[in-house]
C-alpha cells in the first residue's frame, strides 16, 4: 500500500537560487525498507527531511510540487546523537515526544516500558543522557522516534559518528524494527557494506535528483554501467570480475566464489621502499602505562616504535587505549611512568574539524598557525591550499564549506607549520568513499614528503590501502604491530571484507586490486 | 528522594527568604549548620566538599574586602596613613565580621540551590512547570544541559588549540586574554550551529505544536504533606519573629549585645530544623516514610 507519493517536487532553501531537490517523483510503500544513497551535498538529507515536514516548515524556502501523505506521522533520527537529546534522564527523554504530543499518562508509561524493552536500554533508563557513550545515545533517540508511535521513519547517517560495532547495533536495531514490526524505513547511510542487504529498495541522488530509483540488484547493476562508487565491497569486486549478477552479501559472494575455479593465493608483495628496521625512529614508547583521575588504566605497559616515513594505523576495540596512546604521543597527555621519544614538531589532527576553524578565511585560518608559532614564511600557505586542493576556496569562510573539504582545511592549518610526525584522530568519520579516497591520496602524498603519520581510526578498508604498518591495540597494549598486510590477513573481525569474501579460499587479500589478482582479473 | 517539586520549592524558598532577612551571625549559622547536614543525609558528600572550599574561598574573600570598602565600626584593628585616591584605610572588627556573615550567607544561598537540585528531580520540575511556562523551561533546562556539553567542547578544543601552538599558560594577563580569544569563538560558533541542529530535533518531536502532558504523575504524597507542615512551622516562626524583631542583628557601629529572647527563638528554629533533618533521614531509613515519598 503507498503510504507517501512525492509528484514533481523542486526545493529551494531560502536565500538560495540553486534548487536543493530537482524534479523529484517517488512513492513510499507500506513497510519498505528504502537505502537512501548519494555523495555529500546530493540532496539525501533534504529529501529526509520532506517526509516529516521538516523541509519546508522548519527551514522555510520554497517547494513546488506535490506530496502525498501523512507528514506528521513520521519521524526522524539525525546524524549526531548529541544534538538531539533534550531530557537529563533516558526514560524522560523517551517520554519527551510523546509528553509533547498530550498523551494519557498511562499510554506514556505503557510505551516507554515497550520501548525500552524493545530496544534493550532499561538498565540504562535511569542514567544521564550526557553520560551515555555515542551508540547508546543513538538508540535513545530511536527510542523516542518509537515511542511516539511513528511507523515511518527517517535515518539521517544514524551510524556516522559511532565506532563499528555501535553502529552495527544501531543497524541491527533498524533491521528489526522493519522485519519485527513492520516500520516503513528510510535510511541514509554511507557504511554500504553493513545495511545494503537489507534494503528492499535504493535510491541514488545525483545533485538534487534521483539517479536510480529500484532494487538492491538493480542497483549494483546501474552502478557498474556508470562506474559508481557506491556499491558494496563484494558486490563491486565481482561487477569489476564481469560477472553478470552482483551477490551483495560476503554469504552469497563466497557461495560464488566456491564455484569459480582458478582463485589463487597472492604470496608476492610490493616492497616498502625503505628496508624495514634500518630508518631512524620517529616514536618510541617504553613500558608506558598511563592512568586517568577515575582510576581508569588506560595505557598498560605500552611498547610502541614507529619509523620515520610510515603511515600506521591504530585499531582496536573502544576504550582500549588508542586515543589516550594519541595523546600521550602529542604531548598532551604525560604518561604516569615509562619513557616516550618523540619527533619535536607534531601535527594533530582531531575527530571533529570544526574545532579548528574559527577565522573568517580559509587564508586566515593557516596564517594563524604561522603567526603563533611566529613563523613569518607565508608563501608556504598558498603551497599547502595547492597540495590539499583548496587554493580556489581561500577566501571562503571554512565554516561554510563541506565536511570533507572542512577536514581538508583542518589538515592544512596544521601542515603549514610543517610538522615531521602527524596524529590523526578517526579522520575518515563521516566521510563517503569519494571523500576518504582524496584524503588517503593526501596522505599517500605526504609519505612521498617523507612525513611520518599516525591514524587512530576503526576503518579497516582505509588502513588496508594507505597505512604501510598497523598497530593492533587491546587494553593498553600493542597486541600486534606489523606490516598491514601480515596483521590484517590473520585477522578475524579487524580485516577487510574481502579478506572475509576470500576467506580459506586465498591467502594474502585485503583489497579489491588483490582480489582481482588473485582470481586472475588482472 | 524525589519530593513533589512544589514541596521543595515551598521549603526552599522559605529558607532562601530567612537567610536573606536575617542578619544575626547565631542564625545564619544554625541554618548553615541545617544545610550541611542535610546534604550529608542525601548522600551528598562529594558536592558538599567542593562548595564548602568554594564557601571558604567566599567568606575569606568578603571578608578581607569589606573593611576597605566600609570604614564603619569602633574597634579599630589597623589604621593606615593618608594614601592617594582611597585615603585612610580602616580596619575594624565589626567590617571583619561583618564581612564573614556576608560570605556565610552567600555560601548558605549556594547551597541551597544544591540541596534543591539533590531532593528534586530534574526532569520532575521541567515537566511540572513546562505545562504552564514551557518556552521559559526548555530555555533553562537546556541551558544546564549545554553546560556539561561545552565543558567537554572545551577540553576538546583547548587541546587542539595548544597543539597548533597556543600558549593557555602566558604570564601577561594580555597574552593570556589573547590566547583564550580562539578557543571561546570556536566553542561561541560551535554552540551557535548546535542551537540549529537542537531546535530541528524539538521540532521533529512535535516540541510546543500541541497542550503538552507531564510523564510524571506528580501528586501529593503523604510524606510531601509533613514537609508542608514543617515548612508552615518556618512560615508561623519567621512571620512572628519579625513582628519581634528576631534574627535582626547590628554590626555598626559597635557589636550589638545577645539577649536571652535571641537564643530563645533560635533554640526553637534548631528544634524545627532538627525536625525536619530527622524527617528527612527517616525517609530515607523506614520503610512505612520511604515508600510513601
Amino acid at each position: 500500500m503507498e503510504i507517501f507519493k512525492i509528484q514533481d517536487l523542486s526545493y529551494y532553501y531560502p536565500e538560495n537560487r540553486e534548487a536543493a531537490l530537482k524534479d523529484i517523483n517517488l512513492s513510499v510503500e507500506n513497510g519498505e525498507f528504502i537505502l537512501l544513497l548519494g555523495e555529500s551535498g546530493s540532496g539525501k538529507s533534504t529529501i529526509g527531511r520532506i517526509f516529516n515536514g521538516i523541509v519546508p516548515e522548519f527551514y522555510g524556502g520554497t517547494l513546488y510540487g506535490e506530496i502525498k501523505g501523512d507528514i506528521g506521522t513520521v519521524g526522524m533520527v539525525f546524524q549526531d546523537p548529541e544534538k538531539q537529546l533534550i531530557m537529563d534522564k533516558v526514560e524522560r527523554e523517551i517520554a519527551f515526544g510523546l509528553e509533547n504530543l498530550g498523551t494519557d499518562y498511562s499510554i506514556m508509561r505503557k510505551r516507554v516500558m515497550e520501548t525500552l524493552s524493545f530496544l534493550n536500554i532499561e538498565g540504562i533508563k535511569n542514567q544521564n543522557t550526557y553520560e551515555l557513550s555515542n551508540g547508546q545515545k543513538q538508540k535513545v533517540a530511536i527510542g523516542t522516534a518509537l515511542a511516539m508511535g511513528h511507523m515511518f521513519i527517517v535515518f539521517d547517517e544514524p551510524t556516522s559518528q559511532l565506532d563499528p560495532a555501535a553502529a552495527d547495533e544501531i543497524i541491527h536495531v533498524i533491521e528489526r524494527l522493519n522485519k519485527e514490526l513492520g516500520y516503513t524505513i528510510i535510511l541514509i547511510e554511507q557504511r554500504i557494506d553493513r545495511c545494503f542487504h537489507l534494503a528492499d529498495r535504493v535510491l541514488f541522488m545525483e545533485s538534487g535528483k534521483v539517479s536510480f530509483d529500484g532494487t538492491p540488484e538493480g542497483f549494483t547493476l546501474w552502478s557498474r554501467k556508470n562506474k559508481s562508487s557506491f556499491l558494496p565491497s563484494v558486490s563491486g569486486f565481482f561487477a569489476l570480475s564481469g560477472y553478470e549478477s552482483l551477490p551483495g552479501t560476503i554469504k552469497e559472494g563466497r557461495r560464488r566464489l566456491l564455484e569459480t575455479t582458478g582463485i589463487k593465493s597472492i604470496s608476492e608483495r610490493k616492497e616498502n621502499s625503505l628496508i624495514q628496521g634500518s630508518n631512524p625512529i620517529a616514536v618510541k614508547l617504553e613500558k608506558v602505562y598511563f592512568e586517568y583521575g577515575n582510576g581508569i588504566l588506560a595505557l598498560n605497559n605500552m611498547d610502541m616504535r614507529v619509523e620515520k616515513n610510515e603511515i600506521v594505523g591504530v585499531i582496536g576495540p573502544n576504550g582500549s587505549g588508542k586515543t589516550t596512546l594519541l595523546k600521550i604521543i602529542s604531548g598532551l597527555l604525560k604518561p604516569s611512568s615509562g619513557n616516550v621519544e618523540r619527533e619535536e614538531k607534531i601535527g594533530y589532527l582531531s575527530q571533529n574539524p570544526n574545532d579548528y576553524l574559527f577565522n573568517d578565511s580559509v587564508y586566515e585560518e593557516l596564517k594563524f598557525t604561522l603567526d603563533i608559532n611566529k613563523i613569518k614564511a607565508y608563501e608556504r600557505i598558498e603551497r599547502v591550499l595547492e597540495d590539499l586542493n583548496l587554493i580556489h576556496l581561500k577566501d571562503k569562510n571554512p565554516r561554510d564549506l563541506s565536511g570533507g573539504e572542512k577536514q581538508r582545511v583542518a589538515l592544512a592549518s596544521i601542515l603549514v607549520s610543517q610538522p615531521g610526525l602527524i596524529l590523526l584522530d578517526e579522520p575518515t568519520r563521516g566521510l563517503d568513499r569519494i571523500l576518504k579516497d582524496a584524503l588517503g591520496k593526501v596522505l599517500s602524498k605526504l609519505l612521498k614528503e617523507k612525513k611520518t603519520i599516525i591514524i587512530v581510526t576503526h576503518d579497516i578498508e582505509f588502513v588496508a590501502k594507505y597505512c604501510t604498518k598497523t598497530c593492533l591495540v587491546y587494553e593498553g597494549s600493542v597486541v600486534e604491530m606489523a606490516d598491514t598486510y601480515q596483521v590484517l590477513t590473520s585477522g578475524l573481525y579487524y580485516t577487510t571484507q574481502m579478506k572475509k569474501l576470500f576467506h580459506g579460499l586465498a591467502d594474502g587479500i585485503l583489497t579489491i586490486e588483490d582480489a582481482l589478482r588473485a582470481s586472475g582479473k588482472i | 528522594m524525589r519530593f513533589h517539586p512544589i514541596t521543595m520549592l515551598s521549603f526552599f524558598s522559605m529558607l532562601f527568604i530567612m537567610i536573606l532577612i536575617y542578619s544575626n551571625p547565631a542564625y545564619i549559622f544554625s541554618l548553615l549548620i541545617f544545610l550541611i547536614v542535610l546534604i550529608i543525609i542525601v548522600k551528598g558528600e562529594k558536592k558538599l566538599k567542593a562548595m564548602i572550599r568554594y564557601g571558604i574561598y567566599n567568606v575569606l574573600i568578603i571578608t578581607a574586602i569589606n573593611p576597605l570598602l566600609s570604614r564603619e565600626g569602633q574597634a579599630v584593628i589597623f589604621q593606615s596613613g593618608r594614601m592617594p585616591v582611597i585615603g585612610r584605610i580602616k580596619i575594624t572588627a565589626e567590617a571583619l565580621a561583618y564581612g564573614a556573615n556576608m560570605g556565610l550567607k552567600l555560601t548558605c544561598f549556594i547551597l541551597i540551590f544544591v540541596i534543591f537540585s539533590m531532593m528534586t528531580n530534574k526532569d520532575d520540575t521541567f515537566s511540572f512547570f513546562s505545562k504552564t511556562v514551557h518556552k521559559l523551561t526548555i530555555t533553562f533546562s537546556m541551558s544546564s544541559n549545554i553546560i556539561h556539553r561545552l565543558k567537554i567542547e572545551a577540553i576538546r578544543v583547548k587541546e587542539v588549540m595548544e597543539m597548533r601552538g597556543v600558549n593557555f599558560s602566558e604570564k601577561k594577563l594580555r597574552k593570556r586574554i589573547r590566547a583564550y580569544y580562539p578557543l571561546l569563538k570556536v566553542i561561541f560558533i560551535s554552540a551557535l550551529e548546535g542551537s540549529v541542529d537542537r531546535a530541528e530535533a524539538l521540532y521533529s518531536r512535535g516540541y510546543g505544536q500541541y497542550k503538552r502532558t507531564s510523564y510524571t504523575c506528580m501528586n501529593m504524597s503523604f510524606s510531601d504533606y509533613i514537609f508542608q507542615i514543617i515548612s508552615l512551622m518556618l512560615l508561623v516562626f519567621f512571620l512572628t519573629g519579625i513582628v519581634n524583631g528576631v534574627g535582626e542583628y547590628q554590626f555598626y557601629p559597635y557589636f550589638q549585645k545577645l539577649y536571652t529572647s535571641d537564643f530563645i527563638w533560635l533554640t526553637v528554629l534548631d528544634f524545627i530544623l532538627i525536625l525536619t533533618l530527622f524527617y528527612v533521614w527517616g525517609c530515607k531509613r523506614w520503610k512505612f516514610l520511604k515508600y510513601r515519598i
